[in-house]
């Protein structure tokens, strides 16, 4: 290091740098590419590096309790891990350091598995040259280190819960027992969502009616709870602990009186609220799937119809004979996954361009919940099933197979990419379906049938205004994304708000209630403190180099993040830019715009981007 | 310290606002999720580390993360939590209300190692003269009669297994803290909790099962939790051999529903997760054995979950050979290799006989808790803890008990955590209102009337 | 430091034995057999090294034993895998009795 690099530095103390670096072989995932202990012994004589060690798990408690005890038997005051992605653990070792009594942020990350053995797997000698260069760069970036404190910013300890369905009646009587007030918007003016027109629920073959009725009575009842029903969430802006929304509602013609007796008295007139809440559950639910017109002959044929169709009218239809808009019906066929499992060339594409390429999970149950009704209560129905896999996963839903096939259902199993084809019927039946039938050996059948009923999938309720201003991360399958698929389902790269039931992906009514359930504890996790804390990374203005041109303002991607102020210097008015810390993502575009070098991002200033390239450059691997 | 004055038995009895049975995932979800509410919470663990069957998995389903890679930070983050404890290495016994808590009663296991001293420095291991078969390998790789459990094990202590120690003191003498304590006894512990959250986890059914498999007779027909160990980075061959004798496998079979859907052999149910975790071992296969042939024996594969069925379509361009069939019988020849007698229902309905030179049978999930009635909860007739009403799903009907995971019913581990979630949620809410009943006050909401909008 | 045996400690490993019996003699079995057959595999291993069928039909092992052996001593470091050879892979022994003292 130079001497003018030394001055540069910002000793978080006015001590030297003692710098630990540690070195993980991650079990294999990394030795078996870099040469964890020759890198070691090349790191140990970068500048400023007390220690250098190599672990198998470095994540391990052992492989933290040697940084802790490290750093304070040691002395080191700066703390490199070379290991997995930051993604993983930078957080696991801010802890450790933290615990060793320094400040979290006197650490850096370095990944050497994904950013190196895992995509150099064929050039061990490389890889561990670019390790050297890597943890060089995280050394140089410590030279110039800060020692940074959380944000604290106020929290409004209530919850806004978009949705009526029973994601959001389940989130918001759990947040509310907590006691957490909540806010539950609706659209319609009906709390319950699809499954309120339900027939029945699976596998506990509850009347769907009564199983909203008596969850809506929980939320309407609680004096924590203030429901609005047709309203929408007219605006909403702010960050975790401090939304700010505004809430439109309907008038409602002539009624004071909910219809259903659920949610508070409508007002006659339109209205508008306000709230602060500190975080968001979107429970927006989906929609069935609607077959394009032609679709398996929807919307040409009238003996085409959709399950929610089916059997909504299958419970109003009396016993006796079975009869469709008039006309008895003999032969009725099943067919899965329209509108899921779609294949590329053969289905054609939604609006979007793309196709539903997902299971939508809760069909096959819910068709052969159907089919066996049927047959049960029409046994000289012949009832046709066109599937491809039965997904009654778990327990309870097996039953409806193999009770189906008892009944006599008869299944038939196409593929994919040979979709049946739905044509007009002959000889007094209103449809065939001609099907590539793998249960007979791939031999073209064609089925007779006076009713086709489609399972269709699932899609997400279309939200485009709320995706918009919360700026939420949609899947290539149009669903709201989760931050990790397998370990937070839940939650959101926006934080505060979060995912509850089929807003995220297609569920059943008991996975549904799981995920509302896990929404609401992430919730009320949240709303349990006076302070909500945000990571530091944040831009932040020397007013003193700040010369008020406002280019950074018009960069700034994120409404409300800067802001301009104006300010008395010396008796002269003159305009500055400020951050508000909240609401800053500290992406850099208005340190890289600003032309003075005004403003500068908290743990990654461009003073440390120099020592980085520096590092980068001035490591030279030996070979060998 | 002399050993003659370390664990005696004795009584405590500590409160806590909630215990949770079981230190797998879902244990350790809601454990984390009732601890960042500022509840204090207890972990009773019966293996000597937390992290369940999913820190011995090698990756997981559909997004390929390495499972140790992201079972380790929860595992940590409850280790370090301020508001939880860990109690590995102990059973839980017995649960009965007492009041308006729950009062159980633990066994704490002799580690033989005094827990307050040892420094998981694996000294000990290393001197001891006996191995025996590591039961987290499945019993494939060797493990020494003290050992620490696993790499990553928390808490990072030794624990000696009696069944194998031969008492030659070696493991005493190479301490270098002085932490063996040969003369540990069961410890028996009694604690109170506001509420309780069973999850207790599975385990799978044996492969023995359908005896028209012979999986007695060849030791290349494994559980997948067997060939999950084979597929970690860090597992004991190093690489997948078959176990038999060591040899790279050419032909791998993977039978679907081998344990399950199955009412002759008392699981009617489907278990879920197999489907997916064989096409997950599968593709891990293709990866580590580039050359071999691996086919699938399914009757429908179950890729329901969010980006499950992609994967599957990922699998099946990978060259990963998908067959629509019940495998009726496996039999091993004098070779080491196995035929699989299967109606190929897509082939003509033929009988194909094939060769393979290692076997993977899906078993069936199964509770792990055999008895829930003495934890204070009913069980299903199907063994799996009940859960009566529909409007509180983690709720096992009785008074502050609640279930979480696969102790409810099979399920992958997002499910899992979603479900761990839902019974914090819960278990929170019921302890909220027995505070609301003792007189805590709630905040009021806050919403203000803007007036009436422009229409 | 390794710790001296007390008095105490001695208390405690007869006690251990005292709780521990083995009637049936199955572990003393089992602990011979253990340090007979991987005795048996080690000489072997000297000679040179060789993959599971080659130490299995040198030492009259089966060769799922012998590759449970190999894979416990390839955990402790005793043993090293250097690469396939044809369907199975070789295994070499590492001497290591000396570094202990060293330390």
């Amino acid at each position: 290091m130079t001497e003018q690099e030394q001055g540069a530095a910002q000793q978080p103390e006015s001590e030297k740098p003692r710098i630990g670096v540690y070195i993980c072989r991650c079990g294999g995932n990394i030795s078996d590419v870099v040469d964890t202990e020759a890198l070691a012994k090349q790191v140990q004589s970068l500048g400023d590096v007390a220690t250098c060690k190599v672990e198998t798990f470095m994540c391990s408690d052992p492989g933290q309790a040697t940084i802790v005890e490290d750093i304070q038997k040691q002395g080191l005051n700066r703390v490199v891990v070379a290991s997995c992605s930051p993604f993983l653990h930078e957080l696991t070792f801010r802890t450790a350091v933290q615990r060793g009594g320094l400040n979290p942020y006197l650490y850096e990350h370095v990944n050497i598995r994904e950013q190196d053995s895992w995509v150099h797997k064929h050039d061990p000698a490389g890889a561990t040259a670019k390790a050297l260069r890597m943890i060089s760069a995280a050394v140089g970036k410590l030279h110039h280190v800060e020692q940074l404190e959380r944000i604290r910013l106020g929290n409004h300890r209530q919850a806004l819960v978009v949705g009526g369905g029973i994601a959001g009646l389940k989130a918001a009587v759990e947040l509310a027992g907590k006691g957490i007030p909540v806010i539950l918007v609706e659209q319609s003016p009906q709390l319950g969502g699809r499954v309120a027109s339900l027939a029945r629920t699976f596998p506990g073959e509850i009347e769907g009616p009564e199983f909203v009725h008596k969850l809506a009575d929980q939320v309407t009842g609680h004096p924590l709870i203030r429901v609005f029903r047709r309203a929408r969430v007219e605006s909403v802006s702010g960050f975790v602990g401090n939304f700010d929304v505004r809430i439109a509602v309907e008038s409602q013609p002539g009624a004071s009186e909910p219809p259903d007796g659920h949610g508070q008295a409508a007002p006659a007139e339109a209205q508008e609220f306000h709230a602060s809440v500190g975080t968001i559950i979107m429970a927006t639910g989906s929609d069935p799937y609607t077959p394009a017109r032609g679709e398996y002959g929807f919307a040409e044929q009238p003996a085409v119809v959709t399950l929610p169709d089916f059997l909504r009218q299958l419970a109003d239809t009396p016993d006796g004979e079975f009869r469709w808009n008039g006309r008895p019906v003999r032969n009725v066929g099943f067919l899965h996954c329209v509108g899921s499992r779609q294949v590329d060339g053969v289905n054609p594409p939604q609006p979007d361009g793309k196709i539903n390429d997902y299971c939508s999970r809760y069909c096959c149950t819910a068709i052969l919940q159907q089919a066996l009704t049927l047959k049960q209560r029409f046994p000289a129905v012949n009832v046709f099933d066109f599937y491809q896999d039965i997904r009654t996963y778990g327990r309870g839903r097996e039953d409806y197979y193999t009770k189906s096939s008892a009944a006599g259902v008869v299944f038939l199993r196409f593929h994919g990419d040979e979709p049946p084809v739905v044509e007009p019927g002959e000889n007094g039946s209103a449809l065939k379906v001609r099907v590539k039938d793998w249960l007979t050996f791939g031999e073209e059948v064609e089925v007779p049938l006076d009713l086709l009923v489609l399972g269709v999938g699932m899609v997400p309720h279309a939200i485009p205004e709320l995706i918009d201003r919360l700026k939420l991360p949609v899947g290539a399958d149009r669903f709201l994304q989760e931050v990790h698929p397998k370990l937070r389902p839940v939650e959101t790269a926006v934080n505060g708000v979060l995912l509850a039931g089929t807003a995220q992906a297609p569920m059943d009514i008991e996975e549904t209630f799981s995920a509302a359930g896990a929404a609401a504890v992430k919730a009320a996790i949240l709303l349990s403190r006076d302070v909500v804390e945000l990571d530091p990374f944040v831009a932040e203005v020397d007013a003193e180099k700040c010369n008020g041109c406002e280019r950074c303002l018009e960069e700034c991607a994120y409404t409300g993040a800067l802001l301009k102020e104006t300010v008395e210097i010396d008796g002269e008015t003159v305009v500055k830019a400020r951050v508000n810390p909240g609401l800053c993502f500290g992406c850099g575009a208005c340190v890289a715009i600003c032309p003075t070098r005004a403003i500068d991002l908290k743990g990654w200033t461009l003073d440390q981007f120099d020592a980085m390239v520096d590092g980068l450059i001035e490591a030279v691997p030996v070979a060998g | 310290m002399s050993p003659a004055n370390g664990q005696a038995t004795q009584q405590q009895e500590i409160r806590y606002d909630a215990v949770v049975v079981g230190g797998g995932i879902a244990g350790l979800q809601a454990a984390l999720d009732l601890a960042d509410q500022d509840y204090q919470v207890l972990v009773v663990e019966k293996q000597p580390s937390i992290g369940g069957r999913m820190i011995s998995l090698s990756k997981v389903f559909p997004t390929l993360d390495c499972a140790s890679c992201i079972t380790t930070p929860k595992m940590s983050a409850a280790a370090h939590h301020p508001n939880i404890t860990l109690m590995t290495y102990a059973t839980v016994d017995a649960i009965e209300p007492a009041g308006d808590h729950q009062r159980l009663t633990l066994t704490k296991k002799p580690r033989y190692v005094d827990t307050s001293t040892c420094i998981g420095c694996r000294l000990c291991e290393y001197e001891c003269p006996v191995e025996y078969p590591d039961p987290f390998e499945e019993g494939i790789g060797a493990v020494r009669a003290i050992a620490v459990p696993f790499a990553n094990a928390i808490p990072q202590y030794a624990v000696l297994n009696p069944d194998y120690c031969i008492a030659c003191g070696a493991c005493v003498r190479a301490c270098a803290s002085d932490a063996i304590r040969l003369d540990q006894q069961p410890e028996t512990v009694t604690v109170e909790a506001g509420a309780v959250v069973l999850a207790t986890g599975f385990h799978l059914n044996s492969t023995t099962l359908k005896p028209q498999y012979h999986a007695t007779e060849s030791k290349d027909i494994i559980s997948p939790l067997h060939l999950e160990r084979l597929l970690a980075p860090h597992g004991p061959y190093g690489r997948v051999l078959r176990p038999s004798d060591g040899k790279i496998p050419e032909s791998v079979a993977f039978v679907l529903c081998a344990g399950s859907r199955d009412q002759s052999i008392g699981v009617p149910y489907c278990s879920r997760v197999c489907c997916m975790y064989s096409i997950k071992q599968a593709m891990l296969l293709s990866g580590a054995l580039p050359t071999a042939d691996i086919t699938l024996y399914y009757m429908d594969i179950r890729a329901f979950g969010k980006g499950f069925e992609q994967f599957y379509q990922n699998a099946k361009a990978m060259g990963i050979n998908f067959v629509k069939g019940k495998v009726a019988r496996i039999a091993p020849q004098s070779d080491g290799d196995m035929v699989l007698r299967v109606e190929a229902i897509e082939d003509g309905g033929q009988v194909m006989e094939n060769r393979h030179d290692l076997v993977v049978l899906a078993q069936g999930i199964v509770p792990d808790l055999v008895m829930p009635e003495n934890l204070g909860a009913a069980r299903e007739t199907d063994g799996f803890v009940k859960r009566p009403d529909p409007l509180r799903p983690a709720w096992t009907g009785c008074e502050g008990i609640f279930v979480a995971g696969t102790a409810a019913g099979p399920k992958d581990i997002v499910d899992s955590i979603m479900e761990a979630g839902s019974a914090a949620m819960e278990a929170s809410h019921y302890l909220a209102q027995k505070r609301a009943a003792g007189g805590a006050e709630a905040p009021a909401l806050q919403l203000e009337v803007i007036g009436a909008s422009g229409d | 430091m390794p710790t001296k045996l007390t008095p105490a400690h001695r208390e405690a490993l007869k006690r251990f034995r005292d709780e521990h019996t083995d009637p049936a003699g199955t572990l003393k079995t089992y602990v011979a057999d253990f340090r007979h057959e991987r005795k048996q595999i080690i000489e072997a291993l000297r000679k040179a090294p060789a993959t599971v069928p080659e130490l299995a039909s040198q030492t009259g092992f089966s060769a799922e034993r012998v590759l449970w052996h190999v894979t416990a001593m390839r955990k402790y470091g005793a043993a090293v895998e250097i690469g396939p050879d044809g369907s199975y892979v070789k295994y070499a022994y590492i001497e290591q009795a000396k570094k202990k003292e060293k330390e």
